[in-house]
């Protein structure tokens, strides 16, 4: 790797020693050509020479969240320069991803085992999306989160026999529709009375025989979303 | 003079001319005059005297007649009643002389008065009256003996007639029939019956006037009868007077006034009683009063009158009594008793007599001390008091009849009378409707200044007032919970500051890990990392001491909202629950309490609440959940049990035990762990308590649980004890009304308990609350229950004020059902005079139906439509505000049926006015309905806010207890000059690793614990204009500020609290200014004078800062940053030109942010 500059946007005193050392330590090809502890400071030492690359801290002083801000800006006016977002906000899922929104090439935690050589190397390889292993581990928790409720909506169907005239009827009872209109729907070749057995057949499947007394159709409509038969956010009507 | 009286003449004079030889006659007659003369003197010789005449006269009846009527009074005196009535029924068979059977009548009368049959008086009286009539229509050819014997018979008819009436408590009939003895004494001809009428006006309650002047006629009358007594020796008057006069001197009030105005008879008298003077530590008035009684004791006694004897034993000890000589008085009432106890085999009895004997030593025992014989005797005192009741009411009854049936003759001329009456009515009648109709008419005119419409109108005043005042009370409440949710607001973004000093501190703890991790790969020089690790626990150590500081600051001024309040209000709440529970197929039981505890309401709801959402957590489909309490005199235990899946042995010890743990480790794996941090908080809630003071080191927390069974959660708080509540009460709860029930109940339990000054105080604010209608069955038993309590203490005066009123209602109140068949009897009696009445009243009735049917109809006819109109107008007025809702619509079909205009206006103009007070009435009241939900729902907000700043607190002080001394230990650990010692190690830094990592991890758990309690952002984003901001700067601080016309998008509360904590750091000199900038406003404070130094401005908002304030204004920002939606919000400290200044950014408003 060839040799590079960077600027250290950090407020914490202690903090930037322990990146300056880091980077002293572990990247020798990185020349620290200045710190800043503030915005504006940063803004000057970007008027003295520009870097290849910017280590920014999420807050300084007061100003907790100016970082997605300044990475905007950065982004904005130099397009190639790399920022490597720092942060301590180990907790603030939502800044993450106003942080990448905002342009930044990855996003290291202050927690875990902090900034690695690997991580500097590949944000100047040009790689996009670098995380620190404690970022990418609460991002898999997520996804798999994500991926067990697919799972679990395609169990449901198996393990309570739903087919797409169900699914259908239980989708527009949870937008309101009556029985009678949702008769009247183009793919719902049902009559009034044969979505009233279909409901109370619903019941039986969805509910143990303890549970099923005084079930009506906003119950059988919340216990399919708790199954996951229907997904909430995407509630959609079908064409009449 | 008819036949009658000339036949009765005869009857007389064959009287006179019997077959026994005159000589006998004389005899006889001199030995009953003997006979009459002894028995006020001495009752042996009398009746010796009696039996001697009864003797010789064998064969005139009239004179056996008249010996065994000196031998009944004998008996009487005697107390055997049995053998006086005996006595008398021979009479009545014996004699037909009239003169005789009245005296017999007469003495009937007597016997009956004093064992308390009033129906059997109220037949000799009659008998006698009617016997009296007979006599007094031939008075004329009476001989003088006769007349003489004609004489006593009349006083002793009136005065016994008085005395029942007196008993009776009528006192108006008692000093009539008293008069009416009057004009028949004389003192020449019968020195006894002049000494009886005498004694009654002066034994009291005959006559009238002023205290004073009764005191002095009674005492006049007393003397007069002592003396004469004395001189002609009638032991038994002088008895009398003497006791009588004994309750006179022991009077204090009436003694002193018998001193100023009757010097010499009362100094006459003192003088004569010297020698019977015994005691003398007793006080002089009560040393001459008992002097007084023990003589009329002893005269009693010679005199052979068991009754009497007992009457002034009881007055000297009443006497003894009064002057606190209670064993005295006691040995005077058992002597009485014992008198009483020995004639009470037989079979009639004095009932009134030995009532009070009994309340006498009711009394004396009680002021002995000795309350079960006390309770004894006022047992057998009101048992007495309900027979003679009893007999009473026949008594009343009898009276009720003789009186019914008098009446009925007078009835019948009524009813003439009436016929002319109706008459002469219907016809001035007739001539006033069409009167009375023009009158109608000018009323319905006048309406509006009647005086019903008047009161009406000051209705609805007071109602338009009423409303008004609870509008402004509401408004004043709403405006009170609003400071109060000012202040938790406030306290919450300190609280979330705080916070987020704790949470600077994990970036430093996270480097500190990784360092520790370099130690341990090869070819590190270990020294800049160890060096790089003591500046990081110092920079620790540092964030620890300002933390530790300000939370000791915040714990000063913050303390629990204790109250007392009933724990139903709080399991009420819970129990709305039910739903929830039911919709998991769970029992939830929630009691119904009276318990009162000493605590913070809404922390314990939030306790409560928590320990029963876990329950639900953790019992499975079908189980149950209960909430149990259980309460000692200190504190109330409130447990919520469960049947769910229940915890391990070292599960309940590490809650029971441990102040931190961490929750996820809880539980059974399989089944579902983490308990969340609820337990946590409910025990340092339970550890605050303890803090505040002393009366909560009761409160308690514990978990009790068996794997598979089922847990019980419990917590303990102080108890209040009702009572003390319902004392309290008036004070906390000024709107609570008591009932009497539950006051009698009070009383009835405080007598019972021994609280006897308590008792006396809840009967009397009982029966100050008493109203009509008076439930006198309850009332006689409050007086009853004071009378007990007053006697209990001591209180004499208070005792007889309330026995006597008790006594007095106890006679009034009864529920004898017998009385049917004694109207039957009545009705039997004038059911003949009944047909002429009804035959009369017929034909009164046919002749005004006639009357009405031809004239009187149409004149009413017309006149009624006006009257009723008037009628339902003023009803409408009179029952206003009850009728509001319909006020409008009855005068409205009022108006309708009144014909004419002229009539109509007026009404109308009543309509609109009533119209329009009520209209303002409803208004007022929906706005304070308004202002109430208003106060509800802040007052909900608040709640909420408080439990999560209390919660806050507690995690607050536990992170700083628990986790204060790592960063030492790690800084100790890590020192350089001690590195070789661990190198020595096979794992030379492990110790120190684990020792990091297990404080992370501790240090996080007790955050996030805290962190759960701020997920909720406090901000209610609006549109601020910025020129009011300002101008809260300048009015509460005098700052200069620039014009500004921006407004910006922030929650107002906060952004004022922003400028509060930036003036309190900054001077007043400073320029408040702001500048519009890429879609924000800056607001910018320029602070003139001394610039700071850099390191001044880069540590002024980080946790190193010196003033919370700056970390305070930080944490405003950044949440208006999160609530926004909008990261990039700026506050900066920077040096100008002539010093520094501190501003920060704000989103501006009519900016649309698109992400």
């Amino acid at each position: 790797m060839e040799n590079f500059k960077v600027i250290i946007v950090e407020d914490d005193k202690l903090e930037l020693k322990g990146t300056q050392q880091i980077l002293q330590t572990e990247v020798p090809e990185a020349e620290i050509i200045g710190t800043a502890q503030g915005e504006s400071d940063f803004w000057k030492l970007m008027r003295d020479g520009q870097p290849d690359l910017v280590l920014l801290d999420l807050g300084l002083g007061g100003s907790t969240t100016v970082g997605v801000d300044i990475c905007r800006q950065l982004r904005t006016r130099y397009a190639d320069m790399k920022i490597l977002v720092f942060t301590g906000e180990i907790l603030n899922e939502r800044l993450w991803v106003e942080v990448l929104s905002a342009g930044a090439d990855g996003i290291i935690l202050k927690t875990g085992n902090l900034l690695q050589r690997d991580d500097v190397v590949q944000v100047m390889h040009g790689r996009h999306l670098v995380f620190n292993e404690p970022f990418l581990e609460k991002v898999m928790a997520r996804f798999r989160k994500i991926v067990c409720r697919e799972q679990a909506a395609v169990d449901a169907f198996v393990e309570y026999e739903i087919d797409e005239y169900d699914e259908r009827f239980l989708r527009h009872l949870a937008l309101g529709y009556t029985k009678d209109m949702i008769a009247g729907l183009r793919q719902m070749p049902f009559s009034t009375k044969s979505l009233e057995k279909r409901q109370v057949d619903l019941t039986n499947r969805l509910f143990s025989e303890r549970e099923r007394s005084g079930v009506n159709a906003v119950r059988l409509v919340v216990r399919a979303i708790q199954l996951h038969i229907i997904d909430p956010e995407n509630l959609v009507a079908d064409e009449q | 003079m008819n036949i009658r009286s000339i036949l009765f003449s005869i009857l007389l004079v064959l009287a006179a001319c019997t077959s026994v030889s005159e000589r006998d006659a004389m005899l006889a007659e001199e030995a009953n005059d003997l006979a009459y003369q002894l028995r006020y003197t001495d009752v042996s010789a009398s009746l010796q005297a009696a039996k001697e005449a009864y003797a010789l006269s064998s064969g005139d009846s009239d004179a056996q007649a008249e010996a065994l009527n000196n031998m009944a009074y004998v008996a009487y005196q005697q107390m055997r009643y049995d053998q006086a009535l005996h006595l008398l029924r021979k009479v009545h068979s014996l004699s037909r002389n009239q003169l005789e059977l009245l005296c017999a009548d007469v003495l009937t009368m007597k016997v009956m008065q004093r064992i308390g049959h009033g129906k059997s008086f109220f037949d000799s009286r009659l008998r006698a009256q009617k016997r009296l009539q007979r006599i007094l229509s031939e008075e004329s050819s009476l001989t003088q003996r006769q007349r003489l014997r004609l004489h006593y018979a009349m006083t002793e008819f009136h005065i016994v007639a008085s005395t029942y009436y007196y008993y009776l408590g009528q006192d108006d009939a008692a000093r009539q029939e008293i008069d009416e003895a009057a004009r028949y004494v004389n003192l020449e001809t019968d020195t006894t019956q002049w000494l009886y009428y005498h004694y009654m006006l002066g034994s009291g309650g005959l006559v009238e006037g002023t205290p004073e002047e009764v005191t002095i006629a009674e005492f006049d009358h007393l003397i007069s009868v002592y003396t004469l007594a004395r001189v002609r020796h009638f032991a038994y008057f002088e008895a009398n007077a003497l006791q009588s006069l004994s309750a006179m001197v022991a009077d204090s009030l009436r003694a002193t006034l018998l001193k100023q105005q009757r010097l010499d008879a009362y100094s006459y008298l003192y003088e004569h009683h010297k020698r019977w003077q015994s005691d003398h530590e007793l006080p002089s008035r009560y040393q001459f009063a008992a002097a007084l009684s023990h003589h009329a004791v002893s005269l009693f006694r010679q005199y052979n009158d068991l009754f009497q004897t007992a009457c002034a034993l009881r007055t000297l000890g009443e006497v003894y009594f009064a002057a606190g000589r209670y064993d005295e008085a006691l040995r005077s009432f058992r002597s009485a008793l014992h008198l009483a106890s020995d004639y009470r085999r037989s079979p009639y009895q004095v009932i009134p007599w030995l009532a009070g004997i009994h309340e006498n030593l009711s009394l004396t025992y009680s002021a002995l001390g000795d309350k079960t014989l006390a309770d004894s005797h006022r047992n057998t005192y009101l048992d007495l008091l309900d027979q003679s009741r009893q007999n009473r009411e026949l008594d009343s009854r009898k009276a009720l009849l003789k009186q019914e049936a008098r009446g009925e003759q007078i009835q019948f001329l009524l009813l003439l009378l009436l016929v002319v009456v109706v008459v002469v009515l219907s016809v001035l009648y007739y001539r006033q409707l069409g009167h009375r109709s023009r009158s109608f008419e000018q009323r319905v005119r006048k309406i509006g200044s009647s005086e019903d419409c008047q009161q009406a109108r000051q209705r609805l005043q007071q109602l338009v007032l009423e409303s008004e005042e609870r509008l402004e009370e509401s408004k004043e409440a709403c405006e009170v919970m609003q400071q109060r949710i000012l202040q938790q607001q406030q306290r919450h973004i300190l609280q979330r500051t705080k916070l987020s000093v704790v949470y600077a501190i994990i970036p430093y703890l996270d480097r500190v890990i990784a360092e520790v991790r370099k130690l341990d790969e090869k070819g590190e020089n270990a020294a800049p990392h160890l060096s790089y690790i003591q500046e990081l626990c110092s920079g620790m150590m540092n964030i620890n001491d300002r933390l530790t500081e300000w939370i000791q600051v915040q714990q000063g001024r913050l303390s629990l909202q204790v109250t007392r309040f009933p724990l139903s209000d709080v399991l009420h709440v819970i129990s709305m629950q039910q739903y929830a529970f039911s919709q998991q197929q769970l029992t939830l039981e929630v009691p119904e309490t009276t318990l009162q505890v000493k605590a913070d309401k809404p922390l314990t709801l939030f306790m409560v609440n928590t320990l029963v959402d876990n329950a639900r957590k953790f019992t499975p489909a079908g189980g149950k959940v209960s909430v149990v309490l259980d309460a000692t005199d200190d504190y109330v235990e409130v447990g919520v049990c469960d049947t769910g899946i229940g915890l391990s042995p070292e599960d309940v010890q590490t809650l029971n035990d441990s102040k931190v743990y961490d929750p996820q480790r809880l539980g059974t794996p399989d089944v579902g762990k983490g308990f969340g941090f609820g337990i946590m908080n409910c025990k340092g809630i339970i550890g605050s308590y303890k803090k505040l003071s002393s009366r909560f080191n009761v409160c308690d927390f514990g978990v009790e649980s068996q794997l598979g069974k089922g847990s019980r959660f419990w917590f303990r708080l102080p108890r209040v004890l009702s009572l003390l509540f319902l004392l309290l009460s008036p004070l906390v709860h000024a709107s609570r009304p008591l009932n009497c029930g539950e006051l009698y109940d009070s009383t009835f339990t405080a007598n019972l308990h021994g609280r006897y000054a308590d008792a006396y105080r809840y009967s009397e604010s009982a029966i100050r609350m008493m109203e009509e209608p008076v439930d006198t069955p309850m009332l006689v038993s409050l007086y009853n229950e004071q009378a007990i309590a007053a006697q209990a203490l001591g209180w004499w005066d208070a005792y007889r004020k309330s026995n006597a009123e008790c006594v007095r209602l106890h006679r009034l109140y009864s529920t004898d059902g017998s009385l049917a068949s004694d109207c039957q009897r009545l009705e039997k009696m004038t059911a003949d005079s009944r047909v002429l009445y009804v035959l009369i009243v017929l034909l009164l009735i046919a002749s005004l139906a006639l009357f009405y049917m031809v004239v009187l109809r149409h004149r009413l006819r017309h006149r009624a439509s006006l009257d009723d109109l008037y009628q339902r107008l003023t009803s409408v007025l009179q029952s206003f505000p009850e009728n509001a809702a319909t006020l409008d619509d009855e005068l409205q079909t009022v108006i309708r049926s009144l014909s004419q205009p002229q009539l109509q206006q007026p009404v109308q103009r009543l309509r609109q006015e009533f119209s329009a007070g009520l209209a303002k009435v409803r208004e007022a009241e929906t706005a304070a309905e308004d202002t109430e939900d208003k106060t509800q729902r802040w007052r909900f907000e608040h709640d909420r806010l408080y439990v999560m700043n209390q919660i806050l607190d507690n995690s607050l002080s536990t992170i700083k207890h628990e986790t204060m001394y790592f960063p030492s230990r790690i800084k100790q650990m890590a020192d350089p000059s001690k590195a070789p010692l661990a190198e020595e190690t096979s794992s030379p830094n492990s110790s120190l690793l684990s020792l990091v990592t297990y404080y992370r991890h501790i240090y996080m758990l007790l955050y996030e614990q805290a962190q759960r309690q701020i997920d909720q952002s406090p901000l209610r984003v609006q549109a601020i204009s910025v020129s009011d901001l300002f101008a809260y700067a300048s009015q509460s601080y005098g700052i200069e500020c620039r014009q500004t016309d921006a407004s910006v998008k922030g929650d107002g509360m906060l952004l004022r609290l922003f400028l509060d904590q930036m003036f309190a750091v900054v001077p007043k000199s400073v320029t408040l200014s702001a500048e519009q900038h890429e879609g924000m406003i800056y607001i910018i404070c320029d602070v003139p004078g001394q610039r700071l130094k850099p390191e001044e401005l880069s540590d002024l908002f980080s946790p190193q800062t010196e003033r919370l304030e700056y970390l305070v204004m930080r944490q405003i920002v950044r949440e208006h940053d999160a609530a926004c939606g909008h990261p990039g919000l700026r506050l900066v400290a920077e040096n100008t030109e002539h010093g520094y200044r501190i501003a920060f950014s704000l989103l501006q408003r009519n900016i649309v942010i698109s992400k």
